[in-house]
């Protein structure tokens, strides 16, 4: 192996520039998928982190998967008879008996859960009317459970629900749309039509838009009163210690009462079906990369083959075999392949440097000042494991061609 | 007298095509220890193609060649590769010398494959070779920065790296002016005397022949 090692380094030395310029190839396509693939995965991980840091991991809602079966096909399933025009039973909205369904979760570990009553209502200002969605909560439970306490920029927190006649809390993007400061009083009117006077209490900003700029929190109550639904709590959100069993509590849940619980997978399945097409998407622009890079490393093999013809004979007539032959140019291949995807490392880490330093001021979905970047083992090991393997499989073929060369018929025709 | 070292009987080598090129024809041929052996004959008589199948670098059509006593045209390929390694040495008119190694490590090349010897004692075999074929100082020179005679001297020691029985030839001196072709054949007259090596050698040299212990003449692919 020494032996062969030697000798294919000694090929490679002695055409430097050649060899050079395929590995400037092979690391290119590592550098860039390094620095891609970081991209790629420091967004989509701060997506996934905002989610799951922001949105609760499972929402039990006041809705059922399947529409609700009517009397008539209760008592006549699959009836011979159908029934059209029938008017639906009206179903009283709201989770029955919510708070039974609240202690129950508290006994369970690991689990904190937010009793609330989404509403939607219309908030207006000095002439402006904005549609927003209310949250009724119940503040020492929504403290345990959803992180808007951090987010509440200004001073008091969620207490100052408490404190006042009609508090509401709002997102600064809500505020600037309204046109709204704090202590302000501003008008809330409900689709059931009541109205009521309500003071900014807090400003909160979690650096989600649709959040920001979309939501507001009142005491449970207040809601209740607001959309003339007393006692009526129509979401139960609920924060786990491990968000990625949220799918099976999701599913555990729903069979339990049979109301629809969301995990923030399926509430986000649009976005993280997404990020798999993204994937795929780069990873078959890197491998064209990979697969042009290769064709360089069969280039160079091909030719030193080419070269060597004689090199090979002697080898062969002095008792190395096919094998050793094949081996050498395979390592060739190797070689390149390696040392290429070294450099390329080197390149990919400092694309990422560069990428990390630059900073730029659009609004963007999270309002991030620059690119995010999140590198990891798998990256390096994945690319350069890729590179050394296209780099050898490219010098396979020459590499065959090679060991299988005859030294008698090149001997008679060199001699 | 010796058993021979070599031998072969009625050894044919024909080149299958659309018309059959019969290289060797029906030959005889047989080499012991401390003979050294000159194959002649005019161009395309098939000296070459008969010192191949000697090497066991090509296939007989027909017939046998055996390497101390041993038939050698049954082994598989990976075994006639490792007779080549052990007892075999070649020398050819191109000098076929790695352009990228040193001297020394073109002489290593075959202990090195054969890996019998410690690195150390290997390059030590190596300039001791280098030495006697009068190249000392030379080890660390690429075969460019040499004469031709002065490379086909180092070919001769690579020839001889792993110390085989048998030396074979072809037109060793076929590119070299008469004093450095008499320089190799006087190095082969010591390795045969001194050594008991046997040489089979192809030559259009008349003189060098003549030098020889026993001449072969061959036309039209048959010994005549
Ligand atoms: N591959 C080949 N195809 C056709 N003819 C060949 C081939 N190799 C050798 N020959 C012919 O075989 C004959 C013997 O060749 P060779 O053994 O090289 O002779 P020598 O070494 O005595 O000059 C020559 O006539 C040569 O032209
Ligand atoms: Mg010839």
């Amino acid at each position: 192996m020494k032996l062969l090692l030697g000798i294919a380094l000694g090929h490679l030395l002695a055409r430097k520039r050649q060899t050079l310029v395929s590995m400037m190839g092979v690391a290119m396509g590592v550098g860039f998928t390094i620095a891609m693939s970081s991209l790629m995965e420091g967004s989509q991980q701060d997506f996934i982190s905002r989610i799951v840091d922001n949105m609760p991991h499972v929402t039990l809602k006041d809705e059922f998967r399947d529409n609700p079966a009517q009397p008539v096909d209760i008592v006549f399933p699959k009836g011979a008879v159908e029934l059209k025009g029938v008017k639906p039973k009206d179903e009283i909205r709201g989770i029955k008996a919510p708070w039974n369904k609240v202690a129950s979760l508290e006994a369970l570990p690991g689990l904190r859960v937010a009793p609330t009553l989404s509403a939607q209502i219309f908030l207006s200002f000095s002439g402006k009317d904005v549609a927003v969605t209310l949250y009724g909560i119940d503040i020492e439970r929504e403290r345990q459970a959803s992180h808007i306490e951090e987010d509440i920029v200004t001073e008091g927190g969620l207490t100052l629900l408490e404190g006042t006649a009609n508090g509401i809390i709002i997102g600064k993007g809500l505020a600037t749309k309204l046109g709204v400061q704090l202590h302000d009083t501003l008008t809330a009117t409900s689709a059931a039509g009541v109205v009521l006077k309500m003071k900014v209490v807090g400003l909160f900003h979690t650096g989600i838009i649709s959040t920001d700029n979309n939501l507001g929190y009142a005491l449970l109550k207040k809601a209740q009163v607001l959309a003339n639904r007393p006692n009526v709590v129509n979401h139960v959100r609920i924060k786990m210690d491990d968000p990625m069993q949220a799918m099976e509590m999701a599913e555990q849940l729903e069979r339990r009462w049979g109301y629809k619980a969301e995990s923030w997978q399926e509430t986000n399945e649009g976005l993280l079906g997404a990020f798999v097409i993204r994937n795929t998407v780069m990873y078959i622009t890197v491998s064209a990369i990979l697969i042009v890079a290769s064709f360089g490393i069969f280039n160079v093999v091909s030719t030193v083959v080419y070269e060597k013809t004689r090199d090979i004979a002697i080898l062969r007539s002095m008792g190395f075999e096919p094998a050793d032959i094949r081996g050498i140019f395979l390592l060739e291949g190797f070689l390149v392949g390696l040392l290429g995807a070294l450099l390329g490392w080197a390149l990919g880490f400092s694309l990422c440097q560069i990428l990390g330093m630059v900073r730029f001021n659009i609004k963007m979905m999270t309002e991030v000042q620059g690119f995010l970047l999140q590198s990891t083992w798998i990256h390096y090991t994945m690319s350069g494991g890729v590179a050394a393997l296209s780099a050898t499989l490219a010098a396979w073929l020459p590499a065959r061609k090679a060991s299988r060369l005859k030294p008698v018929d090149i001997i008679r025709g060199a001699a | 007298m010796t058993a021979p070292v070599i031998e072969a009987r009625k050894l044919k080598r024909i080149l299958p095509g659309l018309i059959p090129v019969t290289l060797v024809d029906g030959v005889d041929f047989q080499a012991r220890s401390g003979e050294m052996v000159a194959i002649t004959g005019a161009s395309g008589s098939g000296k070459s193609s008969l010192l191949y199948l000697l090497g066991l670098l090509d296939e007989p059509t027909e017939g046998s060649v055996a390497i101390d006593g041993q038939d050698c045209v049954h082994l598989s390929d990976a075994e006639r590769t490792h007779l080549r390694l052990e007892r075999l040495g070649f020398v050819f008119q191109f000098h076929f010398l790695l352009p990228e190694f040193s001297v020394l490590d073109n002489v290593c090349m075959p202990m090195k494959k054969l890996d019998a010897l410690s690195t150390d004692e290997q390059e030590d075999r190596g300039r001791h070779l280098l030495k006697e074929l009068g190249l000392e100082g030379y080890e660390k020179k690429l075969p460019e920065q040499l004469s031709g005679g002065e490379r086909q001297r180092v070919a001769v020691a690579r020839a001889l790296a792993n110390g085989p029985r048998i030396l074979l030839a072809d037109e060793p001196t076929g590119n070299l002016d008469s004093k450095n072709s008499h320089a190799v054949f006087d190095i082969f007259r010591g390795l045969v005397q001194d050594e008991g090596k046997t040489i089979i050698t192809v030559t259009h040299d008349q003189g060098l022949a003549k030098s020889c212990d026993r001449q072969v003449h061959m036309a039209d692919g048959r010994v005549m």
